[in-house]
């Protein structure tokens, strides 16, 4: 079919049956809805909601009951699609005999990857997930955050058009988690488009340009985030270290209409970040600024909850 | 093309990773406990002389490299693949370009390359601990076995053998014979090769046994049997030289009454050299088997009487070789582990696979029962089919064509992965279309 889509399900359908083939219970229920190229697009819904399902069906883990998945136009399972996709499940299903690089190396050989392509690209992914330090230990001694990060690495191993990331922060820091929205970001802005499915809607907020709200595996609610999220019947006004006086004329032209004045609030991952970079950076002082942090640097581009909370 | 290339690509990674995997869990510690066991065994070992202390030797490092590669294939492959499944990394894994045949392909592979350089290490450990511990290594040869036959009257009349036909007994007077066509035999040079004789006697007395018998063994390198040689005996011959108070003279040699069941080259057989005048260019030889005296019959027959020895390599080349067919062994249960892994626990797969192993290897009692008993009809209907479709372990008796000095050759080699190879495929095929309906 001609598709523009990078995503596209019809009337899809996801019934798992028993042993003998008797409907036990329908995880997804006649979801149609379709991601469009470059797009960072939220999958939502509380537990047991149908996202993941949703996903292996997208991924060709699982067959549809009904209805049709399509991703790049194409039946999920083909391999031409398989090569242009990259996912990281929910639990980081690794090798816990493998370090950082071997892991790399083996699912850049499963995408049939040149050797020196997989190197190079491995050495990119280890420093951008701030592994540098760890690539050459067993996974089985990595931290839950540690082998997330990984994980994220393998999703990118083979520079993937579509980046599925099932729960990409479960597990993490909220510097991990921040850094995990900054690369979505950044993989927004390289033209990628993404499918985050997540149950915490601050990250889906912060980085999805739409939304789908899923519950009992229907589709309840798609849409772009701010659409969704406008309530056009209010008005924030923010003023500037605002006198007394100026503060009292703008609440009596508001009249009845007010329904409260309060200093802005700073997020608090916002200040939680900035704690940790100013004592970041004061360790780095101390130590002559001679080792270089584990962690990967500030990206180049704005960070995405500064950007969120701008205006 | 290029799916298979990938394909194959995908699956070669996967082997790699099977093979660091087992290596990473230690599991060459099973063919490191073989090799200790066989040292302690091997120093220990008792038997009637020398010569059966090597046979034995032999039978034991062949026995241990086939435990150790049996139970490698029962376990690694169906374990890993469980752990797959059970833990998702199978999410992880069908997620990429990787199709469940290549993942299959790819565990089977790495399962049977790992176990390739585990029997090789042990091959080359278990040939050391023979020539340190048991002194000596055994001489191996290859065996060609004559192509036709024919009965000779003891008037010199020649009298072809009914096609089908496997034994021939001479019997009354004396001076009869049995003509051997050897082909594509070696050329040797003037020192030419070996040759093995053995004769089933048969006693016209009943009350008489008859162990000895004369005979005059006979070649020539043309059909015509024109100026033929009479072969001499092998200074190294077990006997031959006489036996009892029989001593052979002149050309004759006093041959000992072994059965089919007599199969060690080095003791059961009467070694004489065959001279190269005998071989023609083409590697044609004629051999006579005459029988001297009229007290007993010789039961003969035509691939077990008379056999050309050819050197076969040293010791270790051979159980190298023979460790390739415990491989293919190897590779029918880790396909057929593989199989049960996709559908079942790691307690039931063991469990079958077992079950397959040993009852491929009773097929032969499986086979006398039938042959000597008379079970029930429907437990009748029930072996057969048992003896049709499951894969005989014992079709290629390695450890006791290596004891008998026997060596083993390629074609032995690609027998055994053409028959097994035929059943792993099988498995593998169903195994595929198991996975390949899994939900993950």
């Amino acid at each position: 079919m001609p598709d523009d889509a990078v995503l596209r399900t019809v009337h899809l359908t996801k019934v798992y049956a028993d042993f003998w083939g008797r409907p036990r219970v329908t995880a997804l229920d006649d979801l149609s809805l379709e991601v469009r190229p470059g797009e960072v697009f939220g999958l939502l819904g509380p537990n047991g909601s149908g996202k993941t399902t949703t996903i292996k069906l997208l991924l060709g883990l699982i067959r549809p009951s009904k209805g049709d998945a399509f991703v790049f136009g194409r039946d999920p399972g083909d391999r031409a699609v398989k090569e242009r996709v990259g996912y990281l499940p929910e639990e980081t299903y690794l090798y816990k005999f493998l370090d950082a690089e071997e892991t790399l190396r083996f699912f850049g050989r499963l995408f049939s990857l040149p050797s020196a392509v997989i190197a190079k690209r491995s050495a990119e992914l280890i420093e951008l997930v701030g592994l540098s330090g760890a690539r050459k230990r067993r996974l089985g001694e990595y931290s839950k955050g540690m082998a997330r990060r990984l994980g994220l690495a393998q999703a990118l191993i083979n520079d993937p058009s579509l980046v599925v990331l099932d729960e990409p922060t479960s597990g993490l820091d909220p510097i991990g988690s921040a850094e995990v929205k900054d690369l979505i970001v950044r993989l927004k802005s390289q033209g990628k488009t993404v499918l985050l499915c997540s149950h915490l809607l601050a990250d889906v907020e912060d980085v999805c340009d739409r939304i789908a709200i899923l519950h009992q595996g229907v589709l309840r609610e798609c849409g772009p985030v701010g659409e969704l999220l406008r309530a056009d019947h209010r008005v924030t006004v923010e003023l500037d270290r605002p006198s007394p006086e100026r503060l009292e004329a703008v609440k009596n032209a508001a009249g009845d209409s007010l329904i409260g004045v309060a200093p802005p609030r700073e997020r608090l991952e916002a200040h939680f970040r900035r704690i940790i970079a100013g004592s970041r950076a004061g360790a780095g002082q101390a130590a002559g600024q001679t080792e270089k942090p584990s962690a990967p640097s500030a990206p180049s581009q704005p960070a995405a909850d500064e950007r969120s909370a701008s205006p | 093309m290029n799916a298979l290339i990938g394909g194959l690509r995908a699956a070669a990674a996967l082997a790699g990773v099977t093979v660091r995997e087992a290596a990473r869990q230690h599991l060459w510690i099973v063919f490191a406990g073989v090799a200790l066991v066989l040292c302690v065994a091997l120093g220990n070992l008792s038997a009637v002389d020398p010569s059966a202390r090597l046979k034995l030797a032999v039978v034991v490092v062949t026995t241990g490299l086939g435990f150790a590669v049996t139970l490698l294939a029962m376990l690694v492959g169906p374990s890993q693949l469980r752990r797959d499944l059970d833990a998702r990394v199978g999410m992880m894994l069908f997620s990429k370009p990787l199709t469940r045949l290549a993942y299959l392909g790819g565990r089977w592979f790495g399962v049977i390359a790992g176990l390739a350089m585990g029997s090789l290490a042990l091959a080359a450990i278990g040939s050391a601990l023979i020539a340190w511990r048991v002194a000596g290594l055994p001489e191996m040869h290859r065996i060609e076995r004559a192509s036709s036959w024919q009965e000779i009257s003891s008037l010199g009349e020649v009298i072809a053998v009914k096609e089908g036909r496997k034994h021939v007994v001479l019997g009354g007077a004396p001076g009869n014979a049995v003509r051997f066509h050897l082909e594509r035999l070696p050329h040797a040079g003037p020192e030419g090769l070996e040759v093995l004789v053995r004769v089933d006697l048969r006693s016209f007395d009943p009350n008489e046994a008859v162990e000895y018998a004369g005979a005059e063994i006979v070649a020539s390198a043309s059909a015509a049997f024109t100026a033929p040689t009479v072969l001499a005996l092998d200074p190294a011959s077990p006997y031959g030289h006489g036996g009892g108070d029989m001593v052979g003279d002149g050309g004759s040699v006093q041959l000992r009454s072994r059965d089919e069941s007599h199969q060690d080259l080095s003791q059961d057989y009467c070694r004489l050299r065959l001279p190269g005048a005998c071989i023609s260019p083409s590697g044609d030889s004629w051999i006579q088997v005459v029988r001297l005296e009229g007290r007993a019959g010789f039961s003969i027959d035509q691939t077990g009487t008379v056999l050309a020895a050819v050197p076969g390599g040293n010791f270790l080349v051979n159980l190298v070789r023979g460790s390739c067919v415990l491989l293919a062994q190897a590779g029918l249960l880790t396909a057929f582990a593989l199989l049960i892994a996709c559908v079942s626990n790691l307690g039931v797969t063991l469990l079958g696979s077992m079950t397959l192993f040993f009852a491929g290897n009773a097929l032969d009692s499986l086979r006398d029962t039938l042959t000597y008993d008379d079970p029930k009809a429907p437990v009748r209907r029930i072996m057969g089919l048992a003896l049709h479709i499951l894969p005989d372990f014992d079709r290629f008796g390695v450890a006791a064509q290596l004891a008998a000095g026997q060596s083993i050759g390629w074609d032995m080699v690609a027998a055994a992965w053409v028959y097994y190879g035929a059943f792993a495929v099988l498995f593998l095929m169903i195994a595929w279309f198991t996975l390949a309906r899994r939900e993950l």
